[in-house]
């Protein structure tokens, strides 16, 4: 790939890093990556990989810009209230770099539509807001061999861990085998949720698509790890495949999305 | 037998705002070790366990920071001064 001048003064911090170099960032403008939401973790990783120069970035998302929203969601601002999010992020991602290309999907993604947008990929990225849609993901990346990287938040705390199907890594289910019923897991509509740290994990999962799609450094697979704001805390947890795991496990229960309930507990139905 | 169980913010209305328990108790299982906790806090059996005194499967367990199911689930076996930690599943994005 022969980069123009502006390409490699816009990437010149990238391309010095020998981890990196000219290589990565050919391989970053080459890569595809599906953002599930333009929330608050979509907004951090929409606007770094976009800033990383990740050729093509898809966003999922079917909601319009609130007021309410723009305490965390960074990428969206004042004059874009009662837009489209997909429209206000891809505005905002024309202007920070023209080598991006933005890929709307203006719906909600469901098992219907799920294996057809994530086949595109090469690395999707959850920054879902509710446990349908993430049990929904984690299940079809399965299905379609795809990397999933996962991030969540809560008030002052966060998630991240790495889902890259094999025969010994484990997937979402494999921590957390149901959804929580209505009620037993707030959502951050309900108990709240401090900006920062939504923009800290968004970032965190930037960081992980870039490793994917790079080979640089050792992804986080195989480990949850788990940030508090309030005490300053990281805390990494070595996770591990169940055997019994209806997806990923030894005797496969889930072998396509019609299977399985998600609009509850996320179990076969 | 002592251990510590970390306690995470959205449980910890359950347990008097602590953060962490220290707890002793009779067995020598994860099970034993929590059923200790919710006798302890009645109110967070129901956050815990489901009808028949089995761990809820939105919830994700952890010994030294190792998931409890790779040490053999609620019947893991648990040594003196071991950490453990509950985390249930957050969805905000």
């Amino acid at each position: 790939m022969n980069f123009t001048d502006e390409q490699i003064m816009r990437y010149a911090r990238h391309i010095i890093l020998s981890e990196i170099g000219a290589k990565g960032q050919e391989k970053l403008l080459n890569s595809k990556v599906l953002i599930i939401g333009a929330g608050g973790l979509g907004s951090a990783l929409i606007y770094y990989l976009a800033a990383a120069g990740v050729g093509k970035i898809g966003i999922v998302e079917n909601d319009v810009v609130d007021i309410s929203n723009l305490q965390r969601q960074i990428i969206h601002d004042t004059n874009h209230l009662g837009v489209h999010k997909g429209e206000s992020a891809k505005e905002k991602v024309n202007s920070l770099n023209p080598d991006v290309e933005v890929v709307l999907y203006k719906t909600f993604i469901d098992n219907k539509n799920a294996l057809d947008i994530i086949k595109e990929y090469d690395v999707i990225a959850d920054g879902s807001d509710n446990f349908q849609t993430r049990f929904l993901i984690n299940d079809a990346c399965y299905l379609l061999n795809k990397p999933l990287v996962h991030g969540a938040v809560l008030r002052f705390e966060g998630q991240l861990s790495v889902f890259v199907p094999s025969e010994n890594n484990p997937c979402y289910r494999c921590i957390y085998e149901e959804a929580p019923p209505p009620g037993f897991a707030p959502t951050c509509k309900e108990a709240g949720v401090l900006g920062s740290v939504v923009g800290t994990i968004g970032t965190l999962q930037a960081t992980e698509v870039i490793k994917l799609l790079t080979g640089v450094g050792e992804p986080l697979i195989g480990k949850l790890l788990v940030y508090d704001a309030l005490t300053a805390t990281f805390n990494k947890f070595k996770v591990a495949k169940n055997p019994n795991c209806p997806l990923c496990g030894k005797n496969k229960t889930i072998k396509d999305l019609n299977t399985v309930d998600y609009t509850y507990s996320c179990s076969i139905q | 037998m002592k251990v510590l169980v970390k306690i995470p913010a959205p449980l910890r209305v359950w347990v008097s705002n602590n953060k962490e328990v220290e707890i002793e108790f009779e067995g020598q299982t994860l099970k034993d070790a929590l059923l200790k906790l919710v006798e302890i806090y009645p109110n967070l059996k129901d956050r815990l366990f489901d009808e028949n005194n089995n761990m809820k499967k939105f919830l994700a367990v952890f010994i030294n920071d190792v998931s409890a199911r790779e040490l053999g689930g609620e019947n893991a076996k648990i040594n003196e001064n071991d950490v453990i930690s509950i985390l249930p599943a957050i969805a905000g994005g």
